[in-house]
């Protein structure tokens, strides 16, 4: 079984540095006969769909279209006439609320309809219609022809407008796409002090739009994709085309492509799909709701995937340690920086092992504690029916549910929640002689400290792996938790996200790397991108000399 | 796999079935604080346990019991061996008895004349027990009296002696904090004997060990009282006052202290607080009875000056300077001729000579040290230097006697 578990893990490492090799020898063969075999499929699926063409009669085509949506109640069908060579009857289709009507009643229906005869030139053919219009009346940036059924069915359902002539096998699709979205706000999941307060929405339009507004590069790629037999839900890859590996970019569009499920509503599903490893508790994708995040991240060589629909963005390949960076850390002074980041570490190690390391002590090493503190905890646990393990479990799992519970509750209701779960976790519990407030304490500290690491995602990895190590600390004292947390670390530089060690640039070191880690060094000195990341264009700073000048200058 | 996936629940069933052998839940402890070791008639071994009782220790913490309860128990026990009598307590107490923060271990006189070596083994091979325990002899008293002694500051009275040890040798200076290690390595050392310190309780002694005694202003208290010197595991005789101090002056451990030097026709003079001080030690081993010469270098202040001088003047600082070199040699060589009287070498002048020449060691000294050591020539040179003289120079004594000179 373990090995089965090993073995995707290491091929798709293989499969990188394969391809590396491959690409520095003989490559464009290897490449040149996929890119033909994709083109030749895709020829074939046109060819497939070129059946369902347009019908040049118009109550036929609309009934076809009807029949095909199933008569919704919010298409609406807009006849009308308009004036060329002689009357000609077109029909503006489209799905209510996912346009916009002021776009098609100013630049589309009534420039239409005020056309005469008089003010062309020369006679129109209605068979031209389609192409004068197109020229002359439609004021609308997007206008693309629609030339065959499932492609107008398709645009109907994207939020475009599709306008049919009578007499022609061509439709136009019209981008007159609105309705309502939610406007952009703080981030509400990665508040910052320091630092932008924009994040991202549920579409992705917008999304790509905050990613652009920052990044005015001709190098940046933004590639769709189509996931969901049923939904056809947007997913769009965003990289800088000078500086991410394309070996990298090829492996992301071919896992992403591999995806088949009916439909993809967030994130998180299409992370699923496409991570390493499925049987761990460690996140493999960042996901964040800020712009500068991913874009900071595109500048060091990763790629950002947008999902319509999701204001979270996921950024791969990631490493542990990006878990436990902010963006504020870039935008602060880098000596506090590098405190917040060595505070936000210990704190996950806090969270992760501090029930653990009660349990332990108390029931195995009392030697260790100090005296006057072991009369303390020696005081307390008088009178405490449970042992020290099914206290914490009760303690933690208390907390759990009202953590739960507080997510979960109608906001009217959460003060009463905080205020019976204050009492039930501190005051009654200890009163009623079940647990000891020491525990209280040490369940408190846990807490705090999963609320304090910046990533929810590794929050959530340690608050899992918490109970095991409370059972084991329980049953083998320190040796059992030393033991156990040798096994995740091992476990943890097993991983890889995309090929990449998730240990890096710890395990394997990469000294250059390290001044961006655990540590964050002046801005000044961050001259290099990771070093695997981006194998291209490594230099990102370059020496900032004024100090050095000006020095120069008073001493001469 | 087939294997793998049967074995999976067995494994499991391991991991909760093993029992868990030393897993012990805090209120399944007895926290033993200070073990004694005393000898009855028949020469089986009286241990007495003292055990605090976390809930009257713990600072306001309301336990489960509530009432009103000493802050210890003794337990007593006796034994052909520390071990027996260990285990023998168990029909006593409800819980294990818990070692690992016991912080005194009292050996009574009688045990001390007898031999400490029928009751040290134990203690230092435990792993549960430390090897900071310290070690003191009950002077005048009992070990079991003494630790059903209530003391007033620290509650529980081996933590008071261990702390009255630690604070008393930092500022006086006639005992040193003196752990099982420490006692085993002095024997374990050429020629070397232990010096283990005696304490006593002063005061009313029957009230000392009723709970009243926290009650009274006044209350029976624990002392420390001198230095008792050892042979071959035998309690000689004691050390005390300045001859205690000497042997902390000549092993280099005295780090502060005040010390009465005479000034002008009176004894209590000045009193100079010493505030560290360093000693070197150095053998001549060419001649059957070797000389040790012993060199100290105390650096100091003046606390007091009760007398009209005046102390601006650098050469009134060597005057001093030179009595404070004379009372110090003074002590030490008391010292000398103490432990000399003795025959037994507590100042480690054995592991010196060792250490000097190791040779002439083992083929010379070593076989008849017993008869070189009490006539051993130590020559003690203190160079003692005055840093500082408080946050004023003259006494005020000198200043008025200037005025009643001047017109």
């Amino acid at each position: 079984m373990r090995n089965r578990r090993k073995r995707p893990i290491i091929r798709t490492h293989k499969k990188l540095t394969d391809m590396l090799a491959d690409k520095k020898h003989d490559d464009p063969s290897s490449l040149r006969s996929k890119t033909i075999s994709m083109e030749t499929s895709k020829r074939q699926e046109t060819a497939e769909k070129v059946v369902g063409e347009l019908s040049p009669i118009l109550h036929v085509m609309v009934d076809r279209v009807k029949t095909l949506l199933g008569d919704p109640m919010d298409l609406i069908v807009r006849e009308f006439e308009f004036e060329l060579e002689q009357k000609v009857t077109a029909t503006l289709l489209f799905l209510e609320e996912m346009n916009d009507p002021q776009i098609l009643n100013e630049f589309i229906l009534s420039p239409l309809m005020s056309l005469s005869s008089h003010k062309q030139s020369s006679p129109v053919s209605v068979d031209h219609a389609l192409h004068y219009i197109k020229q002359n009346a439609l004021a609308l940036g997007r206008v693309l022809d629609v030339e065959t059924e499932d492609e107008l069915v398709e645009a109907l359902l994207a939020g475009f407008s599709v306008l049919l002539v009578e007499g022609n096998t061509k439709g136009l699709k019209l981008g007159t796409t609105g309705g309502k979205v939610r406007g952009i706000e703080e981030p509400s999941s990665e508040v910052v002090i320091r630092g932008p307060k924009d994040s991202f929405t549920e579409s992705i339009k917008t999304n790509i739009s905050l990613i652009r507004r920052r990044v005015r590069s001709k190098d940046i790629r933004i590639e769709k994709f189509k996931i969901g037999e049923v939904t056809h839900t947007d997913v769009a890859i965003v990289y800088l085309g000078n500086i991410a590996n394309p070996l990298l970019i090829k492996e992301i569009k071919e896992r992403i492509e591999e995806v088949k499920t009916d439909g993809l509503l967030e994130s998180g599903q299409l992370e699923e799909f496409i991570q390493d490893e499925t049987v761990t508790v460690f996140p493999q994708f960042l996901n964040t709701e800020r712009p500068d995040v991913v874009i900071g991240n595109l500048l060091e060589g990763r790629v950002g995937i947008i999902i319509n629909g999701t204001p979270f963005v996921l950024i791969a390949p990631a490493q542990f340690i990006q878990f436990f960076q902010s963006s504020e850390d870039y935008y602060m002074r880098y000596d506090i920086s590098t405190f917040l980041r060595l505070l936000r570490f210990s704190v996950f190690i806090i969270s992760l092992i501090a029930p653990s390391i009660y349990i332990a002590l108390t029931t195995f090493h009392q030697a260790m504690i100090p005296t006057t503190l072991l009369f303390g905890i020696a005081a307390q646990r008088e009178g405490v029916p449970f042992p020290a393990i099914a206290e914490a479990l009760v303690m933690e799992i208390t907390f759990e549910i009202l953590r739960e519970a507080g997510i979960r509750m109608p906001r009217a209701v959460g003060v009463a929640v905080s205020i019976v779960g204050a009492l039930v976790l501190g005051q009654a519990a200890v009163q009623a002689g079940l647990v000891s407030p020491a525990m209280v304490i040490v369940v408190g500290i846990t807490a705090v400290a999963s609320f304090a690491i910046p990533s929810f995602a590794v929050a959530t990895s340690a608050r899992l792996l918490r109970f095991p190590l409370m059972l084991i600390s329980s049953v083998f004292g320190f040796y059992g938790l030393t033991l156990a947390l040798i096994v995740i670390i091992a476990h943890l530089s097993s991983l890889r996200s995309f090929g990449y060690p998730y240990l890096s640039p710890f395990a394997p070191i990469q000294t250059q790397d390290l001044k961006d880690s655990l540590f964050r060094f002046p801005i000044t000195k961050l001259f290099k991108r990771p070093e695997k990341l981006s194998k291209k264009n490594q230099t990102r700073t370059q020496p900032y000399s004024v100090k050095k000048k000006r020095e120069e200058e008073t001493t001469r | 796999m087939k294997l793998f996936k049967s074995c999976l629940p067995l494994s499991l069933c391991l991991l909760f079935l093993t029992g868990c052998w030393d897993q012990n839940e805090l209120d399944e402890l007895s926290i033993v604080m200070g073990i004694g070791i005393n000898l009855d008639k028949k020469g089986n071994l009286i241990v007495t346990y003292q055990v605090d009782n976390p809930t009257e220790v713990a600072p306001g913490i309301t336990g489960a019991g509530g009432g009103k309860q000493p802050v210890f128990t003794v337990y007593e026990t006796t034994g052909r061996n520390l071990m027996e009598a260990t285990r023998k307590a168990s029909k006593q107490t409800s819980r294990r008895l818990f070692f690992a923060h016991a912080r005194m271990l009292v050996f009574s006189e009688k045990i001390a004349k007898d031999s400490i070596y029928q009751a040290v083994d134990m203690i230092s091979r435990d792993p549960e027990v430390r090897s900071t325990i310290q070690v003191v002899v009950a002077r005048d008293t009992t070990p079991s009296k003494l630790l059903r002694t209530f003391t007033a500051i620290d509650k529980v009275t081996s933590d008071e002696v261990a702390t009255i040890l630690k604070i008393s040798e930092k500022n006086w200076g006639e005992n040193m904090q003196q752990d099982i290690n420490e006692v085993l390595q002095s024997i374990i050392d050429e020629g070397g004997e232990p010096i283990i310190n005696g304490i006593k309780i002063t005061g009313d002694k029957k009230l000392a060990v009723t709970a009243q005694n926290y009650e009274v202003g006044d209350p029976a208290r624990v002392q420390l009282s001198g230095m008792g010197v050892f042979r071959d595991g035998k309690l000689q005789g004691w050390l005390d006052g300045p001859k205690a101090r000497g042997v902390l002056w000549i092993k280099g451990k005295l780090v502060s202290s005040a010390i009465t030097v005479p000034c002008m026709r009176k004894d209590n003079g000045y009193s100079i607080e010493i505030v560290r001080s360093n000693t070197e030690l150095s053998a001549d081993t060419k001649r059957d009875i070797p000389t040790i010469t012993l060199d100290v270098f105390p650096e100091a202040n003046i606390a007091e000056a009760n007398c009209a001088v005046n102390l601006e003047k650098s050469s009134e600082i060597d005057n001093i300077e030179s009595r404070l070199n004379r009372v110090i040699e003074k002590e030490i060589q008391k010292t000398i001729t103490a432990s000399q009287g003795f025959n037994s070498d507590v100042l480690g002048f054995g592991e010196l000579l060792y250490r000097e020449n190791p040779r002439k060691w083992r083929n010379d000294y070593k076989k008849n040290y017993k008869e070189i050591f009490p006539r051993l020539k130590v020559k003690v040179n203190v160079d003692s230097r005055i840093r500082r003289s408080g946050i004023r120079t003259s006494p005020f004594l000198f200043e008025e006697k200037k005025k009643k000179e001047a017109p």
